[in-house]
C-alpha cells in the first residue's frame, strides 16, 4: 500500500482544483495599422445607414463592428423596418451603457434599451483586411465577415464537423450543410454518430477539399494572434463550461462532473482593447460571433492541451 | 480542495495527458473515477460521454459513454482502453439516444457553491476509501459519508455503467 501514491507528488493539481492555470505570456504582435494616423483615418462612428444593420441578419439585430461585446438590440429591427430607405445615426450613453439614441434623418430622435455600449460605423470591413474602425480598437482577424459562416450544430457531437464548415465554406465560396458534410465523414471515417470526432481528425474534412491544415498542441496566444493576423482560420477544442460560463462563475447547469475539454470553436477574432476572444461557437444558440474575456478563454483552452487546427494559407480574400 | 490529495494528482496528470487527449472524441467529458481493485493494487476508472444543451432552456443531455480509461492509482499510467464503437461492453445502449439528464434531481436545487464544495468533498475522501479499500477493511463511516457524496453527485445514468467496471466498489458502497 505505502507505493500506492509515491509517484504523485510533483504532480500540478491545477487542473482538476479549479484554480487558475498557469499563465500564457501574451506577446501582440505588431499591428500592421498601428502607424495609421487616428486623426486623419478616425470612421465616422456616429452615422451609417440600414444595410449596415441589415446585413448582420437573424431575428434580433447585431451590431457587429463596435467596442465590447456582441450586443443585440431587438427594438433597433422596429425602428429599422419602420424608416427603410431612410440614413440613421446612433449615439449612446456610454455612461450608463444603459440605452443608446437612433437619429432618424429629418425625423425624430428615439431612445432605445441596450444591452451594452456600441458604436456604429458605417464602413464596411473588407475581406482578409482589418477595418480601420477595428484596427484603432486593436481587433484581430476577420469577425465580422466570419461570422456570416456560423450556423448552430444540429447534433449534440458535430462541433468538429460544423467547425471545419465555416471554414471551408470560407475557403471555397459554396454554402454546404452540416448534414452534407458529416454524410461525408460517416464515408470515410472520420465520425461515428454519436461518437464525436477524435482531436487529431478533426482537419480532414477541410483537407478533402484542397485546403492543408496544421494540428498540434502547446499553443501559445501568441500563435492564435498571429494566425488572425494572417487570416489564418482556427479550431480550438475547449472547455465549454469555461467560455460559456466564465471559469470562476459556472452556473450549476453548465457544470458537468469534472473539467476537460469537450468542445471544438472557431477563433475569428481578438480584441486586444478589452481582452476578449471572439468565437463562432457552433454549440451555442448566442455562438455567432461570441465574446469570451481572454482569461476565460485561456482557462478552456488549456483544459484542450492548446489544441489547434489552423489553415497553413489565409483564407482568400474574395469568400473572406 | 486540498491540494495535497494524491488522488487529485493522479487524476489531474492523465486529465492533461497527451493519450487521454489523442484517444478521447473532442465533444466528450469524464465521468467520476472509478476505483478498482485488481491483485491488490488500485486503479480508477473514467467513462467520457456526451453532455449537450441545444436549446437555451433545456437541461444537458446525457448521452452513453463513448470510450472508457483505467489508469495506474500510483502513475496515472493508462493500462487500458475501449473505444466502444469497436468493442462495445454495452451493446443495449443506443448511441443516439439520450441516457439522462443534467442536472439530475438530487442536485438540480443545490446551489453552485454548494455542488462544488460537495464534488471537492468527494473527491478529497478518495484517498482514504482507496487505502481503506486495498486493505480490505471498511470504515463504515468513512465509506457512509463517501457513498452518500457520491450517490448524490454521480450522473444515475452513468451508474450502470460504472457499476459493470467495478462492482466490488458498488458492493461495499451500497453495505
Amino acid at each position: 500500500m505505502d507505493d500506492f501514491w509515491d509517484n504523485a507528488d510533483d504532480i500540478d493539481s491545477n487542473f482538476y482544483t479549479g484554480e487558475e492555470p498557469s499563465s500564457h505570456p501574451i506577446e501582440i504582435p505588431v499591428n500592421p495599422f498601428a502607424e495609421v494616423d487616428p486623426a486623419s483615418s478616425q470612421p465616422d462612428i456616429q452615422t451609417g445607414d440600414l444595410n449596415g444593420f441589415e446585413k448582420a441578419g437573424g431575428s434580433d439585430y447585431y451590431l457587429s463592428n463596435m467596442e465590447g461585446p456582441e450586443v443585440s438590440i431587438p427594438d433597433l429591427k422596429t425602428v429599422i423596418e419602420e424608416n427603410s430607405g431612410n440614413e440613421i445615426s446612433l449615439t449612446s450613453d456610454t455612461e450608463s451603457n444603459k440605452t443608446g439614441d437612433i437619429n432618424i434623418l429629418g425625423g425624430s430622435t428615439e431612445t432605445l434599451e441596450m444591452t451594452n455600449h456600441f458604436e456604429y460605423s458605417s464602413e464596411e470591413s473588407s475581406p482578409g483586411n482589418i477595418p480601420e474602425s477595428e484596427a484603432l480598437s486593436q481587433i484581430y482577424g476577420s469577425p465580422e465577415s466570419d461570422m456570416d459562416y456560423w450556423v448552430q450544430q444540429l447534433y449534440p457531437d458535430t462541433c468538429a464537423i460544423v467547425s471545419q464548415k465555416f471554414i471551408i465554406e470560407d475557403f471555397v465560396g459554396v454554402d454546404l450543410t452540416e448534414d452534407q458534410l458529416r454524410d461525408m465523414a460517416i464515408d470515410k471515417g472520420y465520425y461515428t454518430p454519436g461518437h464525436g470526432t477524435f482531436p487529431y481528425e478533426v482537419g480532414n474534412i477541410i483537407e478533402d477539399f484542397g485546403i492543408t491544415v496544421l494540428r498540434n498542441e502547446g499553443n501559445t496566444f501568441d500563435d492564435i494572434v498571429e494566425k488572425l493576423t494572417n487570416n489564418q482560420k482556427i479550431i480550438v477544442s475547449v472547455d465549454s463550461n469555461a467560455i460559456w460560463n466564465g471559469s470562476d462563475s459556472w452556473s450549476l447547469i453548465d457544470l458537468l462532473h469534472m473539467p476537460g475539454a469537450d468542445h471544438a470553436v472557431q477563433v475569428i477574432g481578438y480584441n486586444s482593447e478589452n481582452e476578449t476572444v471572439i468565437l463562432n461557437d457552433p454549440g451555442h444558440p448566442d455562438g455567432q460571433g461570441m465574446t469570451v474575456p481572454l482569461n476565460d478563454f485561456l482557462y478552456g483552452w488549456d483544459a484542450g492541451n492548446n489544441f489547434m487546427v489552423s489553415t497553413i494559407d489565409p483564407a482568400p480574400p474574395s469568400y473572406a | 480542495m486540498s491540494a495535497d490529495s494524491r488522488a487529485l494528482k493522479v487524476v489531474n496528470e492523465f486529465l492533461k495527458s497527451k493519450i487521454k487527449f489523442q484517444l478521447t472524441p473532442l465533444e466528450t467529458a469524464p465521468s467520476l473515477p472509478v476505483p478498482i481493485i485488481i491483485n491488490s493494487k488500485a486503479y480508477l476508472a473514467f467513462f467520457f460521454f456526451i453532455g449537450k444543451r441545444l436549446n437555451k432552456n433545456e437541461k444537458i443531455k446525457l448521452y452513453r459513454p463513448l470510450v472508457k480509461f483505467v489508469i495506474d492509482g500510483n502513475t496515472a499510467r493508462v493500462v487500458n482502453y475501449v473505444d466502444y464503437s469497436v468493442i462495445d461492453e454495452f451493446p443495449e445502449s443506443d448511441w443516439q439516444e439520450p441516457i439522462g439528464e443534467f442536472p439530475h434531481p438530487e442536485i438540480a436545487e443545490m446551489t453552485l457553491e454548494n455542488y462544488k464544495k460537495n464534488r471537492n468533498e468527494l473527491i478529497e475522501k478518495y484517498d482514504e476509501i482507496i487505502t481503506d479499500f486495498l486493505e480490505n477493511k471498511k470504515d463504515e463511516q468513512l465509506w457512509g459519508e463517501f457513498s452518500q457524496k457520491f450517490y448524490q453527485l454521480c450522473e444515475p445514468a452513468l451508474l450502470p455503467y460504472m457499476e459493470k467496471e467495478s462492482p466490488s466498489f458498488f458492493e461495499r458502497m451500497k453495505l
